[in-house]
C-alpha cells in the first residue's frame, strides 16, 4: 500500500523517493486498474467478449469508448470523463476470473 | 577579521524518504524548498536533557549535568503554495507537495487529460506514513535532520492576500549545525515550475459553508496538528528514537459577512451542533493555479463557536468549524486538492 495513488496505481514509497524518474518508470510499466482506464466511457460489453478473458474485454471497450469520446467531442463537449458503468466493472471482474 | 553571519540568507532542501529516518543525500540542485517566504525557525532540543536526580553530599548543591542525547530538531517553515500553471502529472507538483506528505496526507493523482490534479487526505492506518529528510541553510549554518514529520500546519490568509503556510516539523538531528556559506538553490526547471511560478491570492475563490456561500469573507485560519510523541532513544546509537504522529485535529476560523440566518445559522448549528454535509475554502480560480481546503462534499464539519465580530461598520461572523471524519474508519475530515 502506498500515500501516493496516480490513477489508481499504487507507487511505493521506496519509489516515490528515489525521485521523479523512477516514478515515470514504475508508471510504465504498471498499468492502471481497466475502470480507471475507462473512466471515461461506460459501455456495454457482450456475453460473448467477457467469455473471452480481459484481453478481449478491454479491446472491446477501447474501441467503444473511443468511438463514443469522438462523438461526444464532435457534439461540442469539452471534455468526456463518464464513471464508469457497474456492468462493465462486473463484466471485467467476470473476465479477470 | 572574520565576517559576521548574517540572518539575510537563508534556504532549505526537502525530500521524502524511502524509510522512516533513512535520509536522503540531498542536493541543493533537486532538491530545494521553493516559496520559503522568510527566514525558518530552528530549536535544537534533547530528548534527554543530562539532567541527574539528587544532590551533592558534601556543599547542598545539585549535581552537575551528564551530556545530553537525543538531539532533535523543530523546524517552522514559512511558506506559499504556488501552482505549476500546467497540467499536473505524476511527477509535476504544487510547490508544497512534500510538506503535505510529510503531514500525514497521502496523494492520490488523477492524470485524465484536461481535469489532472492533486488531492490531499489523511493517510489511513496500514499505509506507509512519509517522511523526510531536511537541510535548512540560516545564520551561516546548516542543520540536517532525517526522519522529518509535520507536526502541525496552519493556512491563514485575509482576503486579497497570498495566503501564508506555517508548517512546523519535527526531525532527529544526529549531528548539530555546520558553517557553511548559504550554496546557490536551484528552483524551477522541468516539472518544478510551481517553485518559480506566483502563488494565487485569496480572492475571486468560492467559499462554501454547508449550503451557503458567503461574499465577502475577511480572512480565514485553517488547522491542521498532529500530534507527534518523541519515540525512545536508540539503544544502540543514543540517537533520538523520531516521532510517532497521534491524533489529528483539523479546524477552520472564518470570518465572513454576516449574513441572513435564512441562508446559515450559525448560532442554530453552534447549539445543535448539525453537520455542515459541505465545507470548501478556494484560494484563486485558474485551472492549475488554485487550490482549496475541504470538498462540496463528503465532508462533516461542526461548527464549535461563533463569534459577532465587526469589519469598520460591518457586521461579521467569526466562525470556528472543526472538521471530522464522515464514519468511524474513513480518514475525510479533510482534503487539500489542486487542480
Amino acid at each position: 500500500m502506498s500515500g501516493f495513488l496516480v490513477d489508481g496505481r499504487a507507487v511505493p514509497l521506496q519509489v516515490e523517493a528515489t525521485g521523479e524518474a523512477a516514478v515515470a518508470a514504475y508508471l510504465a510499466d504498471t498499468p492502471p486498474p481497466l475502470a480507471i482506464r475507462h473512466a471515461w466511457g461506460a459501455v456495454d460489453v457482450p456475453a460473448d467478449v467477457v467469455a473471452q478473458g480481459e484481453g478481449a474485454i478491454t479491446a472491446f471497450v477501447d474501441a467503444a469508448a473511443r468511438e463514443a469520446l469522438q462523438q461526444q467531442l464532435a457534439d461540442g463537449g469539452a471534455t468526456a470523463t463518464v464513471a464508469v458503468e457497474d456492468a462493465l466493472l462486473a463484466a471485467a471482474a467476470e473476465g479477470d476470473a | 577579521m572574520t565576517a559576521p553571519k548574517d540572518i539575510l540568507g537563508y534556504g532549505a532542501l526537502f525530500a521524502i524518504e524511502a524509510s522512516y529516518g533513512g535520509g536522503v543525500v540531498l542536493a541543493d540542485a533537486t532538491h530545494g524548498l521553493g516559496h520559503l517566504v522568510d527566514l525558518p525557525e530552528v530549536n535544537i532540543d534533547y530528548a534527554h536533557p543530562g539532567d541527574r536526580s539528587g544532590r551533592t553530599g558534601g556543599n547542598a548543591a545539585r549535581t552537575r549535568r551528564v551530556a545530553k542525547s537525543g538531539r532533535f530538531g523543530e523546524f517552522t517553515l514559512p511558506v506559499e503554495a504556488a501552482c505549476p500553471g500546467v497540467a499536473y502529472s505524476a511527477t509535476r507538483f504544487p510547490s508544497v507537495h512534500n510538506l503535505l506528505r510529510a503531514l500525514g496526507l497521502g496523494v492520490t493523482t488523477v492524470t485524465t487529460g484536461g481535469s489532472e490534479s492533486h488531492t490531499y487526505a489523511p493517510t489511513a492506518f496500514g499505509v506507509a506514513r512519509a517522511s523526510g529528510a531536511l537541510r535548512v541553510y540560516k545564520h551561516g549554518q546548516r542543520f540536517d535532520a532525517v526522519g522529518v514529520l509535520g507536526a502541525t500546519l496552519v493556512i491563514e490568509a485575509e482576503s486579497g492576500e497570498v495566503p501564508r503556510w506555517t508548517v512546523t516539523l519535527r526531525g532527529i538531528m544526529s549531528s548539530g549545525p555546520v558553517d557553511i556559506t548559504l550554496p546557490v538553490i536551484t528552483y524551477g526547471g522541468a516539472n518544478r515550475e510551481a517553485e518559480l511560478a506566483l502563488p494565487p491570492k485569496f480572492e475571486a475563490g468560492l467559499v462554501q459553508i454547508g449550503t451557503w456561500t458567503p461574499l465577502r469573507v475577511q480572512s480565514f485560519r485553517h488547522t491542521l496538528e498532529l500530534n507527534l510523541t518523541p519515540r525512545r532513544l536508540d539503544n544502540s546509537t543514543g540517537a533520538h528514537g523520531g516521532f510517532t504522529p497521534g491524533i489529528r485535529e483539523v479546524s477552520t476560523e472564518v470570518t465572513v459577512e454576516a449574513g441572513p440566518l435564512a441562508s446559515l445559522d450559525p448560532y442554530q448549528l453552534e447549539a445543535s451542533q448539525t453537520v455542515l454535509t459541505a465545507f470548501q475554502l478556494q484560494v484563486g480560480s485558474t485551472q492549475y493555479n488554485r487550490w482549496r481546503i475541504g470538498a462540496p462534499t463528503l465532508q462533516t464539519a461542526q461548527i464549535r463557536e461563533v463569534e459577532d465580530a465587526a469589519d469598520g461598520n460591518t457586521a461579521m461572523w467569526a466562525l470556528t468549524i472543526d472538521h471530522f471524519p464522515s464514519t468511524p474508519t474513513a480518514n475525510d475530515e479533510i482534503s487539500y486538492v489542486f487542480n
